[in-house]
């Protein structure tokens, strides 16, 4: 890339042994000509996640891999938090560990950035060019119902809140996630909220979203419920 | 009939509940056209497969551990 810029990857992990070590690889694979670091967020994962991510700091280096781990399941919005405090980079991304998210991808959201000097590129799952793979009906009920719900109640200027897949500026990143108090799923809305409130430019780019391979999908029944009281404090906050 | 006549008379202090009723109906309309526009990727996770085995293969030899739990 023309311009000198680094990029800081959070990936936040709870028993994710084997997808971290998979998601590692990718990552390597389709950024190469890119100045980029790993933060891996380890809450405690009793599954020896840690000792995988260090044969994979031997691998690829202690420097661009940083393993910042935390003594217990804290939380995705303050593993974010904790991962920006080491991030040394002038850029942010936030991805899931477990695969949904697939690394081929990054250079069409470092693309776009450069193109737009946007401060935030997020990727969405309803355009031309994304998609989602291993739903039911019933999820696809439920995601459909919400995007609406939220659409035609916070006026995001985004089609895809509840995607977590985003390249930030990093200043921006600290400016926005100091103002969030959501936790879970609604975090993931409520930064791109607050985002598009605070009049940051924010871009789109398609991506596909493969349900998770590899262990238990984490998404519950109650978190419909969380998600209907994070939409309605947003609604009234922002 | 002539009671539903009577309902379906225009008042004008119902005016919010059409309002909300209208709301509702468009939310309903717009589920439904998403839900039939839902944009699905089953060759994504093909790739995704032949990424995985590729990626084990790689890590293996290098001597990270990716086998076990799953």
């Amino acid at each position: 890339m023309e311009k000198k810029n680094k990029y800081s990857i959070i990936v936040p992990t709870y028993n994710e042994r084997l997808n971290i070590a998979l998601l590692v690889y990718l990552v390597f694979k389709h950024l190469r000509d890119v100045d980029f670091e790993m933060i891996i967020v380890d809450d405690g994962s009793p599954d020896g996640t840690q000792q995988v991510v260090q044969q994979l700091q031997d691998l690829y280096g202690h420097d661009r891999i940083l393993l910042r781990a935390r003594p217990k399941k804290l939380g995705l919005g303050t593993a974010y938090i904790h991962g920006l405090k080491h991030a040394s980079g002038n850029f942010v991304v936030i991805m899931d560990a477990d695969l949904s998210h697939h690394p081929k991808y990054l250079p069409s959201f470092i693309k776009k950035q450069l193109e737009t000097d946007a401060s935030i590129v997020t990727g969405t799952r309803y355009v031309k060019g994304g998609g989602v793979h291993g739903w039911n009906l019933m999820r696809k009920l439920t995601s459909r119902g919400a995007n609406v719900l939220a659409q035609t109640l916070l006026w995001p200027g985004v089609s895809d809140l509840t995607g977590s897949f985003r390249l930030y500026r990093k200043s921006a990143l600290e400016d926005i996630i100091s103002s969030c108090v959501s936790k879970g799923y609604v975090f993931q809305m409520e930064m791109i909220v607050r985002a598009s409130r605070k009049g940051y430019h924010i871009e789109e780019v398609p991506i596909t979203f493969v349900d998770r391979v590899y262990g238990i999908s984490k998404l519950g029944g109650s978190e419909i419920v969380e998600y209907l009281k994070g939409l309605a404090y947003l609604l009234v906050t922002t | 009939m002539k009671h539903i006549v009577k309902i379906l008379t225009f008042h004008t202090w119902l005016l919010p509940i059409y309002f909300v009723v209208s709301l509702g109906c468009y939310g309903l309309l717009m589920v439904g056209v998403g839900l039939i526009q839902f944009p699905t990727c089953p060759q994504e996770a093909v790739l995704l497969q032949q990424d995985v085995v590729e990626a084990k293969e790689y890590l293996r030899q290098k001597g990270v551990d990716v086998g076990g739990c799953d």
